[in-house]
């Protein structure tokens, strides 16, 4: 046990020799500018997250408008035409992108990944019916996919932070 | 034996850093979780493309039993190249482990019960809310000779299998890397229901959906899930058949 040293970062059982921890990548045995250059490294991996927890919210929030929305087109629609069926599907729809909105504080992932495929579902069911919709608000829905597509790939980190203990 | 990349050191085991030149050799958690979350958003994204090419199709042609075939053999190589990227995991999910009577009993029974509530709500749900007569799902195959054949081979057998492997086989392999097999269970089966692209039918295919995906999830195979889902469709199809050939309809018996 003479050759071995002990990570003075993550105590892993590293040989002497080693210029970098194989664990946690820390290098022992390198210049004390290389391990400042480490920790500020794992300091702003730490703002990544922070950012996370950020664009969930956006995401949370992006739910709910196109909740609000779903339902207003919804009664729109009826006020003009008295379409029964379409009113009925808005206020289900609405209801479901308000479930998921809510969802995303507690299951980010499940969330917002189930949320970005009904909305594409639902942009995709409305251009069979009529290709033009597709063209419909395209920079709104874009937006909306944008916003929703950060949210889930942030989706973990958020998570990590969340069952986290916080640190002071 | 494992060599970084970056200075050609070699490892007896795997690390996540080389001890030489400090570069990382294990790929991240958050390289693995976004890699699994691109792979399900694709294979939805290819599954609906299809759906959509199958209507305009459907919509524009003449049915034809070529037509069909070839549209159904795409619909089968398509999830099966999804499930060749994940071949071990799919194949480990086709063994029949011991089950206790109870649940053989709910894969013959609970077929039954859903097809007759499909069977009634769909017919009653179309003419209150669109006016509209349900399409008879028998009636497109009618004209072809063995039609009977084809016809439980198309809306029984063919979903019964591919959709079972495409939703609890890959997506579900995917999603259960990266959050709770409960979560997996209710996210496969919304998108599952989302998927019959008809809002109103959510209702019963969500819920059939989580007793699928609790199947699949707690025996570990993919073979209850395919019968019962082929049962399903086959009773739904055979009342449709009676009420089309014999002019009986299923509900009188009730």
């Amino acid at each position: 046990m003479d050759d071995m040293n002990t990570c003075s970062n993550c105590s892993n059982t590293i040989e002497q020799s080693a210029l970098f921890c194989n664990n946690c990548g820390f290098p022992e045995n390198g210049t004390s500018q290389e391990k400042t250059k480490y920790h500020a490294n794992k300091v702003m991996k730490k703002n990544k997250h922070f950012d996370a927890d950020k664009k969930v919210k956006s995401a949370r929030t992006t739910l709910y408008v196109i909740a609000g929305i779903t339902l207003l087109t919804g009664f729109f629609y009826y006020a003009m035409e008295q379409d029964i069926a379409l009113l009925v599907v808005n206020i289900v729809l609405s209801i479901i992108y308000g479930i998921l909105g809510y969802w995303s504080s507690s299951k980010p992932l499940a969330a917002l990944l189930s949320a970005l495929l009904l909305f594409v579902t639902i942009i995709v069911i409305n251009a069979i019916v009529d290709l033009t919709t597709i063209y419909q608000g395209i920079i709104m829905k874009i937006i909306v996919l944008s916003y929703l597509g950060k949210g889930l790939y942030s989706a973990k980190a958020a998570q990590d932070q969340m069952q986290a203990p916080v640190e002071e | 034996m494992y060599k970084c990349p970056a200075c050609n050191s070699i490892y007896e085991e795997k690390t996540n850093f080389c001890a030489a030149c400090g570069a990382g050799l294990a790929k991240s958690d958050d390289d693995l979780f976004a890699g699994h979350i691109t792979k399900s958003i694709v294979f939805y994204l290819v599954f609906i493309a299809y759906i959509v090419i199958y209507y305009v199709i459907y919509l524009n042609t003449e049915t034809s039993l070529t037509n069909e075939i070839i549209l159904e053999g795409i619909f089968a190589l398509i999830i099966l190249v999804f499930c060749a990227l994940e071949y071990k995991k799919i194949l480990s999910l086709f063994k029949l482990p011991k089950l206790p009577w109870y649940i053989i009993l709910l894969c013959l029974c609970f077929p039954i019960f859903s097809s007759i509530i499909v069977h009634i709500s769909m017919a009653e749900v179309n003419l209150l809310l669109l006016d509209v007569e349900t399409e008879n799902l028998y009636l497109p195959y009618q004209e072809f000779s063995n039609s009977k054949i084809w016809a439980i081979l198309f809306v029984a057998i063919v979903p019964g299998i591919f959709e079972e492997l495409g939703f609890r086989g890959y997506l579900f392999s995917q999603l259960l890397n990266i959050t709770s097999a409960r979560v997996t269970i209710l996210v496969t089966a919304f998108l599952f229901a989302i998927m019959h692209f008809s809002l109103i039918s959510i209702v019963w295919i969500f819920p059939f959906g989580v007793l699928l995906g609790y199947l699949r999830n707690k025996y570990n195979t993919l073979l209850l899930g395919m019968f019962i889902h082929f049962l399903h469709n086959l009773l739904v199809l055979s009342y449709d058949i009676l009420s089309y050939e014999n002019d009986i309809d299923i509900t009188s018996f009730l």
